[in-house]
Order: C-alpha cells, then sequence, then structure tokens
C-alpha cells in the first residue's frame, strides 16, 4: 500500500499548517491562561471579601465558555490537516505518542465536563459554597493545564528528541516516557506556562484599559468605570511581573536547543530567524518599559519598585551572561556598557518618578493596550521563530518536510558541517568573510574538516550566493 | 495490558481495538446526533414564540441551546479522539480513506468551525438581540442547514465503507481517476449515500425532538409551579410533536435503505436480516432489539397522538398520518416475516400493543399530561441512535485485504510500504492542485475487477443471485433435493438466470446439502468400537 | 457568599445567569415576549452578529457549489 501527499492550492502546505496552528494556539493559551487565574482569583476576592475579584474570576470564565466551542474545532483542524499533507510524519508521530495523544483526550472530556457543568453552570447555585465551587474551577483548569502538558511534551520532542529516534510507519511504539520528557520539555512547559500568564494578563489589562475609557466617557462616577479601572491595573501589574521568570526560563531554554538542536540554535544567534528573533526581543523591551513606568506611577508603592527593580536586574544578569552582541562598533565592551546604562537609567527613573501618578489619563491607557499588544506578537512570534529555526526538519535529525528546497538542504549543511565543527556562529560569516569562499573550504580541509566533495561543493555555493 | 509487542505489529487497546472505537463512535454519534436535533428543535420554539409572542417558547428554547453550547463540546473533542485512535489503530485503512475524502474533511473542519461560531453567538448574544429578534432567530436557524451539510459530507465517508461506490462491493484502494487527489466522486455518491443522508437527517430530528421532551418530562416532575409546568408541558409537546413527525418519515426511509444495502451491500444485508456477525452479540441479534424498540416507540408514539388528538391539544400530530404510517410499519414486518421468520412479526406487533398499553396507563396515571411518555421516549430514541449505528458497523464484512481476501479476525493491516514526496515544491503562490495524473500512479494497485462469468462459482452464484428474493436461510431449512425443479421455480418466478449458472447453482446445492446430509448421518452412527 | 448587589455590578456585561433569568421570566411574567426597539441593542453586537451572518452564508453557498461541482468533476 503506497501513500500519496496531497498538494495544497494557492499557498505550500506549510503556510496553510501555519494559519491554521496560528488560528488555534492565541484562543487555547488565553483559555487555559483563564482558566488558571479564576479560582485563584475567585479565592482572593472570598478571602478578602472583594467582590470585584469575584467578577473578575466570572469574566474571564464567560470569556473562556464563548472562545471554547470554536477554538477546540480550530485545535481539531491542526491533526486533520496534517494528517494528509504530512501523511508520513504523522503516521511516525502518531506511533510514537498513541497513547499520550489518547490520554489528552481524555483530560480534554474532563476539562469540559467541569468548566461547563461544575464551574460555570453551578456558579450561583453554589454561591453559598464557594469553596466547592472554586475545588470545580481548580479540576477544570487541572484538566486544561494537562491538556497543555501532553502538548507541549509532544511539540517539544519535535525540537529535541532526545535521542529518541522516530519511528517508522510500520512501528508501534505508541508510548514512550523517554520522548514525552525530552531535553527542551520542561523548559517548553516552564517558559509557556509563564509566557501565557504575561501576555494574557498584559493583553487583558489593555483591552480592559480601553473599556475604562470608554465606561468613563458615558459616566465617570459609575461603578463599572471604578471597577474596569481596577481591573485594568490589576491584570496589567500581575501580567507584567509573571513575565520576569521568562529571561531564565529562555536562558536555560535556549542552553538546550544549543546542545540538542545546534542548527537551530545557530539559526536563532545569526542565522535565518534571528531578525525575527531580536524583533521578538525588540516587542519585549516596549511592554517591559511601559509596564515598568505604568506599575510604579499607578501603585507608587516602594514594594512595588523593588520588585521591578528586581525583575530588571534579572534582565541585565541575562544579558551579561549572554555572549555580547556586537552591535555598538563591533565592540563588546560598547555593549556591555550601553546595555547596563539603558538598564540602570531604566531603574534609576522608576525610583526619581516613583510616586502616586495620574495614570487615569488617557495616554496611559492606551499605552498600556499598546503594551498588551506587544506581549501579544511577542507570543505569536514565538511559535513561528521556534519553526522556522527547526526548518526544514520537521522532526529535528529525524524527518524533513517534503517540500525541502536546496537552498534549505544547504543551509542546514552550513550549519552543521561548517559551523559547528569550528566553534563558529552565523555572524561570523559576514564578520570574517574571506576573499574566496573555495579557498576558504578547501584549506579546511586540508586542516582536517571532514567534509565529502558534494557537501563542499554545496556549501561553496551557499557561501558564494549569500555571503559573498 | 499489552501496549506493543515487537513480534505483533499492531498497537493494543483494551477491550480490542473493534470495541474501542465502536465505542468512541458511538458515543460521539450520540452526542453530535443530538446537537443537530436540538438545534432544529430550538429553531422551532423560538418561531413559535415569536408568533405567538410567548415568552414561554423562547424560554425554554433558550435553555436548551444552553444545554446544546455543553455538549457540542464534547461531540467535538470525541470526533478528534475518534480519529487519533483510528489513526493508531487502524493506520493503513484511516491513511487511505482519509487521502481519499481529504478535502470533503477540511469543509467538514471549517464547518465544526463555523458551526461553534454560531451556536456560541446565537446563546451568549441572546439577551443582546432583542431589537433584533428576527435575525437573532435566523443565526439559530442558520446552524440546520450548517450541520446538514456537516453530515452530508461525513455520510459519504460512512456510507462508502458500506457501499463502496460502484464496484461490485470491493474496496476502492485508489481515488478513481487521480483528477484530484482528496476528492473521489464515486466514492462520495456511493449507492447508499443518499438513502443513509436522508435517514439520518430524519432521525436526528426524531432524536432531537424526543430528548427535549425528555427533558421537559424530567423538569415536569422536578418543578411545582403550575406557570413552569404549563410551559414545560407546552414545550415538551412541541418538541414531540416535531420528533414524531419526523419519526414518521423512518419506516419509508428504512425500506428503501435495506434495498440499496440489498444490491449493493449484500453479505450486510445477509447478517441484518438473518443475524450474523457481530450483529448478535452475547447471544442477542441486536438488529431485532432495535426494531422492538422501534415498534415500542409507534405503540407510545400512536396512543399519545390519538390522546392528544381527542383533546384537541394545539400539537397533536395529524392521525392519518399516524395510522397510515403504522400500517406500512405492519406491512413491512409483515414482509419480513415471509422472508425471514413470524417470530419477528409477532414480537413487533406485541411489543408494540404493550408499549402503547403502558402509554395509556402512564397518561391516565399523570392525569393527560406526557412527562412520563416523553422521558420513555427520550431513552428509547437514545437506544434506537447507538443501536443504529452498532448494528450498521457489525454487519459490516471485515476488512478485505489488498489482495481481495477476506480474512476473519484480520481486520487490521499495519503498514504501508511507501510514502512518496513530491519532488518539486510548488512554485510562487498560484492554484496548483494535482491536475495531471501523477507519475506514479501506474505503481498503485487499482481496483479489484469483478469475477468474470466463468470464474464464478456456484457458491459466488448463490450468495450473490439467489439473495435478490430471500434469504439463505430458505435454502439451509429445506429438508428435500429436488434442487433442479427449485431452481426451475425461481426461473419462474423471475430469477434470470443462464443455463450455465442454472447448471452450477444446482450442482452446488445439491453436493452442499449432500455433504452436509452425509455429515449428520455420520455423527447419529454411533462409532465402531 | 452571594451579594445582591452583584447584578448591578454587572449590568453593563452580557454574561448572564441563564437559568435564574428564565425562571424569572417565566415565574413572573410568562407571557411577556420583552421585544424592544433595534436602537437599544448595542451597535457592536449587531455589527458582529451581521457580520458573521454574511461570512457564514457566503461559506455555506460556497461549499454546496464545491460539492454541486463535485458531481461533475473527479
Amino acid at each position: 500500500m503506497d501513500l500519496p501527499v496531497i498538494e495544497t492550492p494557492v499557498f505550500p502546505r506549510w503556510v496553510w499548517i501555519e494559519e491554521i496552528t496560528y488560528s488555534h494556539i492565541p484562543i487555547a493559551t488565553i483559555i487555559t491562561a483563564f482558566m488558571l487565574l479564576a479560582p485563584l482569583f475567585e479565592y482572593i476576592g472570598m478571602r478578602r471579601g472583594d467582590l470585584r475579584w469575584e467578577r473578575l474570576s466570572k469574566s474571564f470564565i464567560w470569556f473562556s465558555l464563548i472562545l471554547f466551542s470554536p477554538g477546540a474545532a480550530l485545535g481539531t483542524g491542526i491533526p486533520m490537516f496534517i494528517m494528509g499533507t504530512y501523511p508520513e510524519f504523522w503516521s511516525r508521530w502518531a506511533n510514537l505518542f498513541f497513547w499520550p495523544l489518547i490520554a489528552q483526550f481524555m483530560f480534554f472530556l474532563a476539562e469540559v465536563f467541569f468548566l461547563f457543568f461544575m464551574y460555570y453552570l453551578t456558579w450561583d447555585r453554589w454561591a453559598n459554597r464557594k469553596r466547592l465551587h472554586i475545588s470545580m474551577g481548580i479540576c477544570a483548569a487541572a484538566c486544561g493545564y494537562l491538556v497543555q502538558v501532553v502538548w507541549d511534551s509532544l511539540g517539544s520532542y519535535m525540537l529535541t528528541p532526545g535521542g529518541v529516534p522516530l519511528p517508522e510507519v510500520d512501528q508501534p511504539v505508541a508510548w514512550s516516557l523517554a520522548a514525552m520528557l525530552n531535553p527542551s520539555f520542561p523548559f517548553l512547559l516552564a517558559h509557556r506556562t509563564f509566557g501565557n500568564f504575561s501576555y494574557v494578563l498584559l493583553l487583558t489589562g489593555g483591552v480592559f484599559a480601553l473599556r475604562y475609557m470608554s465606561q468613563k466617557r458615558k459616566n465617570p462616577s459609575s461603578e463599572n468605570t471604578s471597577y474596569f479601572r481596577w481591573a485594568s491595573s490589576t491584570c496589567f501589574t500581575i501580567g507584567f511581573f509573571c513575565f520576569f521568570p521568562m529571561p531564565i526560563i529562555g536562558w536555560f531554554y535556549a542552553r538546550v536547543i544549543q546542545r540538542e538542536a545546534p542548527a537551530a540554535f545557530m539559526a536563532l544567534m545569526g542565522g535565518h530567524t534571528s531578525f525575527h528573533f531580536i524583533f521578538k526581543m525588540s516587542l519585549i523591551v516596549v511592554f517591559l518599559v511601559i509596564g515598568g513606568m505604568f506599575v510604579v506611577k499607578r501603585w507608587g508603592r516602594k514594594a512595588i519598585a523593588w520588585a521591578t527593580t528586581a525583575g530588571l536586574l534579572i534582565v541585565l544578569t541575562v544579558i551579561y551572561v549572554h555572549p555580547p552582541l556586537m552591535w555598538i562598533g563591533r565592540s563588546a565592551l560598547a555593549w556591555r556598557l550601553v546595555s547596563t546604562a539603558v538598564i540602570l537609567g531604566l531603574i534609576g527613573w522608576i525610583w526619581i518618578c516613583r510616586r502616586k501618578d495620574n495614570t487615569d489619563h488617557r495616554g496611559w491607557q492606551w499605552a498600556m493596550f499598546v503594551a498588551g499588544l506587544a506581549a501579544f506578537f511577542t507570543f505569536t512570534l514565538g511559535g513561528f521563530v521556534r519553526e522556522r529555526s527547526k526548518s526544514p526538519d520537521t522532526v529535528y535529525g529525524e524527518i524533513v518536510k517534503p517540500e525541502l528546497t536546496d537552498q534549505e538542504a544547504d543551509r542546514y549543511l552550513v550549519y552543521t558541517k561548517w559551523l559547528k565543527p569550528r566553534k563558529e556562529i552565523p555572524a561570523d560569516l559576514d564578520r570574517n568573510r574571506p576573499e574566496d569562499w573555495r579557498h576558504e573550504v578547501q584549506q579546511a580541509r586540508r586542516d582536517g574538516l571532514e567534509l565529502t566533495e558534494e557537501e563542499a561543493e554545496r556549501i561553496i555555493g551557499y557561501l558564494e550566493a549569500h555571503h559573498r | 495490558m499489552i501496549i506493543a509487542d515487537a513480534n505483533n505489529p499492531f498497537i493494543q487497546f483494551p477491550c480490542s481495538a473493534k470495541f474501542s472505537i465502536g465505542f468512541l463512535g458511538l458515543f460521539h454519534v450520540a452526542v453530535a446526533s443530538l446537537s443537530i436535533g436540538f438545534a432544529f428543535v430550538v429553531t422551532v420554539l423560538q418561531i413559535t414564540g415569536y408568533f405567538r409572542k410567548d415568552n414561554q417558547f423562547e424560554a425554554l428554547a433558550k435553555r436548551v441551546q444552553l444545554w446544546h453550547v455543553c455538549i457540542y463540546n464534547i461531540g467535538t473533542i470525541n470526533a478528534i479522539g475518534l480519529v487519533f485512535a483510528l489513526s493508531g489503530l487502524y493506520p493503513q485503512f484511516w491513511s487511505q480513506i482519509f487521502t481519499q475524502f481529504f478535502w470533503t474533511m477540511i469543509i467538514e473542519e471549517v464547518l465544526f468551525f463555523m458551526l461553534a461560531t454560531t451556536l456560541t453567538f446565537h446563546y451568549f448574544f441572546w439577551d443582546t438581540m432583542w431589537g433584533h429578534k428576527k435575525l437573532h432567530i435566523f443565526m439559530g436557524a442558520l446552524l440546520t442547514p450548517m450541520f446538514f451539510m456537516q453530515f452530508f459530507i461525513i455520510n459519504g465517508m460512512s456510507s462508502y465503507m458500506l457501499t463502496p461506490a460502484f464496484a461490485k462491493g470491493q474496496v476502492s484502494l485508489w481515488s478513481g481517476t487521480a483528477g484530484i487527489l482528496g476528492w473521489d466522486k464515486l466514492a462520495f455518491y456511493n449507492p447508499s449515500f443518499l438513502m443513509l443522508t436522508l435517514h439520518r437527517t430524519a432521525a436526528n430530528f426524531a432524536y432531537g425532538g424526543f430528548v427535549v421532551a425528555a427533558i421537559c418530562g424530567v423538569w415536569l416532575y422536578r418543578s411545582k409551579q403550575s406557570k413552569l409546568q404549563t410551559s414545560y408541558e407546552n414545550g415538551g409537546r412541541l418538541a414531540f410533536k416535531v420528533a414524531f413527525t419526523a419519526f414518521l418519515a423512518l419506516p419509508i426511509i428504512g425500506f428503501f435503505y435495506a434495498w440499496v444495502l440489498k444490491y449493493h451491500a449484500k453479505e450486510t444485508y445477509d447478517n441484518l436480516m438473518i443475524g450474523r456477525g457481530d450483529v448478535v452479540a452475547g447471544g442477542i441479534d441486536w438488529w431485532w432489539v432495535k426494531q422492538l424498540i422501534v415498534a415500542s416507540m409507534l405503540g407510545m408514539g400512536l396512543v399519545f397522538s390519538r390522546r392528544a388528538s381527542k383533546s384537541k391539544n394545539e400539537f397533536s400530530v395529524s392521525m392519518p398520518a399516524v395510522y397510515t404510517v403504522a400500517l406500512l410499519y405492519l406491512m413491512f414486518y409483515l414482509g419480513m416475516a415471509v422472508q425471514m421468520t413470524w417470530r419477528f412479526f409477532w414480537g413487533s406487533l406485541l411489543a408494540a400493543v404493550f408499549a402503547g398499553m403502558w402509554a395509556r396507563h402512564l397518561l391516565n396515571r399523570h392525569k393527560g399530561s406526557g412527562r412520563a411518555v416523553f422521558v420513555l421516549m427520550g431513552i428509547f430514541s437514545f437506544l434506537t441512535v447507538c443501536l443504529g449505528g452498532y448494528v450498521r458497523e457489525a454487519s459490516r464484512p471485515r476488512f478485505v485485504s489488498p489482495s481481495g481476501e477476506r480474512i476473519a479476525g484480520f481486520n487490521r493491516i499495519p503498514n504501508y510500504s511507501k510514502v512518496y514526496h513530491p519532488k518539486e515544491r510548488p512554485e510562487s503562490v498560484k492554484m496548483r492542485m494535482v491536475i495531471e495524473t501523477p507519475s506514479y500512479v501506474d505503481e498503485l494497485p487499482s481496483r479489484r475487477k469483478p469475477l468474470e462469468p466463468e470464474r464464478q462459482t456456484g457458491e459466488d452464484l448463490v450468495s450473490s443471485l439467489c439473495i435478490s428474493c430471500h434469504t439463505l436461510e430458505r435454502l439451509h431449512r429445506y429438508k428435500g433435493s429436488d434442487w433442479d425443479r427449485v431452481v426451475g421455480r425461481m426461473r419462474a418466478y423471475g430469477r434470470r438466470l443462464t443455463e450455465k449458472q442454472t447448471h452450477k447453482i444446482i450442482t452446488y446445492l445439491a453436493e452442499s446439502k449432500a455433504h452436509k446430509n452425509s455429515s449428520n448421518s455420520q455423527a447419529d452412527t454411533p462409532s465402531a468400537p | 457568599m452571594k451579594d445582591e448587589n452583584m447584578s448591578k455590578q454587572i449590568e453593563n456585561i452580557t454574561f448572564d445567569d441563564s437559568d435564574a433569568q428564565a425562571l424569572e421570566i417565566l415565574e413572573e411574567k410568562p407571557e411577556v415576549y420583552p421585544l424592544r426597539d433595534p436602537s437599544e441593542d448595542p451597535r457592536w453586537a449587531v455589527r458582529i452578529i451581521w457580520t458573521w451572518v454574511s461570512i457564514a452564508i457566503f461559506l455555506l453557498l460556497f461549499f454546496v457549489v464545491l460539492l454541486i461541482l463535485g458531481i461533475w468533476y473527479d
């Protein structure tokens, strides 16, 4: 029996897969974050006797319910599309992860049961049994998180298989703990957990800020106005501080990728996805700056200022530990000096301007919304960067995508057979550009670099075409 | 529990792959069919409420739609769980059929999303759209054609599994003409597609309506306020009317469905009518059980409708229609009894009569309220939906191996030997589908051709020609040996046979009967010391 | 803890206590069919619904055309 690959109209397969995946992922992440936060906020509201937390919690769940059905429907489209357009990958990957896929389906069912029937529909009926109600919310959140755990495990395997081979189509492995607990799994999970909280709450804060503006216009003294003012700043602040574990997680994540998927690491750090990665970092800077200024001005307390300072110092530490970027006159010292000055300057500014200020001004509301959007686009770029870095492999080192082009194959060869053995990075290709690549490659081969004739020709061709 | 075994090329599943897929499939169908029925009933309730300006129907519609929102996700998640299980447990079958129906599945996915969004908007914007009520009702009404299109598409694949196109019951191993990979016209528009679609349309409306009525029945038991009770009674009766009207169409559709199966899936037809294969499980013929339940539903519905009609209730079903269908049922069961066994007829008649008497007792007991009848009909309807799916799958012959053999027990094919990769990446952004024949198409296995007449054995002829008028049970029960006269009589009744075919059939019947008789007499003869 | 002011706090949000609402309307005024002037509906909601209905009808017709074309072409 033979298995044909289906062609897609207009765009290549990978574009369609990307679009279908992007239609689902924002919805799924928002729902997961809201489901985890809702019982927590409800509990806080119960303990403090503050109904605003209750209202916020309920609105999270209400919004999750609106998004749930369309999100789930879009999610089913992803495997259906993959089955037809990447049949070999699907067959082999589903062979390896059959039981985890069945398990996540069970978790999903349980999630629906708890979320709809035991948490949402019982909200008023169990108004006098708050603890029971909150525990149902925790069950729903736990099931939803377990779904994320499974998919993070399966997704991280695609980048760092960790030595577990992708089985053939006729090898029904069905389950592999080593594949699920692959090297980058804990980091991807932690990254996505905090990342979801951060971007979702920053975006929610931004949206609430706009609602606050519109309510204020209609009726400045109404309860709704004060509620939205509180909700926007609370969500935004929590989302801002949830960001700060991310640089630490990201650092260790990158180290694992460097070890396990060196070609993907090179793609990120100076290679073909470095532009997107740097753009992502810039977006982070945007919401860090806006967020830092806002939370300090809004709350004015020392604790907030210290927490923000600590977070910024974490960022500075990561910048220091990271090899210096030679962007400023190709000088490592210049880079370190400028980055230190910027971060310390920001910290200084925060302490100087640390006073409760009027953040009710329209400008601040729009700033919060812009920061929320920046956080959202940071999140969307994450998946794109990861998949593109891994390209042309679908599973790193195990299976390539069917529509592999010569350029992608040659680029991969340059990363793995030219840069890695020489302990160089892609930026070195332009920094240390020789007169004649052919001579350079031949010299390297004479010095011990192992390359076949064909590989050498392909590498030379690529370097001459892209780094002349 | 064996998870995987080096010597066994299949993933193992507790309770066997067959039953786990069956369970997941039935779970999905029970929920998905309910969704379709709910959508239709909600629209009927809303329209009724709008024209009467009566909020009790509107409030009931909103509550039903809330339930619908909750269960819709269960159906969606179940569907993808079923897909994951199929792709792991029946990898070759799933890959093959998915490739064959790929583009229809993509449309199905888009419809999934459209339905989810429309349903969500319809429920969550209910209170904000009172100034645009007609638009709101229209949006809810859109759910019905969307659901119809969704199961129109899935019926293509489901009916293909039973009557795989006009290839005389042989499994198609490749998609038709390879004009567009992922679309196979003959496989989609196969012989039983239309009947399955009609059957499921009517059955889903009936099922949804009966369940809504059952929910109203449960609320009637639970509520104490008279205003609420009146609302639930009216709502339940309206839902029951919708459901029973759809139910009445089913025997007519079912008759033609069975006719199609007789000619295009004869083994399935045999298994259903005689009771073979998994149709009989645990000593029980589940097809019969379904028919008994259906007969009971008819009896109950008839009594309830009569009572409603006599009391001039506004939601009563037209009695001439009910009596006509009851008569048709009687005729069908008579015909089936003549071909099969009279026990079936008497059993069904008794079931209908007793159920009718039970309904009358319950109506009297609840002072004319239909609550108990609603609940029972809802339960019966759920059972028939599950049983219908079960017997259809159970009656289908085992999968055919690539060489065309039907191998009992070997119903999973684990692998495929070659995966084709496209040689080139599509250039730029332009419409590109496989419109020319791919280079590898000659290497693919072709459709299995039907046996030439000269190669058909007597057994082949008996099982394909005799079955067009009656079941094989008649042959097994016939005590005589004058097969030439029997076959001659059949030819006189209208069965067209060539001389060669006649000779082969008579020879086969005589030999097989003689073999059976001799083995019976050997069993009776005491063994020599 | 239940707060009677809760409903006032959330007056501008369209999430609802569906069971409680249905019961309230049914219990107190089942005969009331609360139609209102179209201008009282929030504009953003009406726009969303109109947009979505248009998209849905377009897609439905598109699929019907595809299925009809599929009868002719293989």
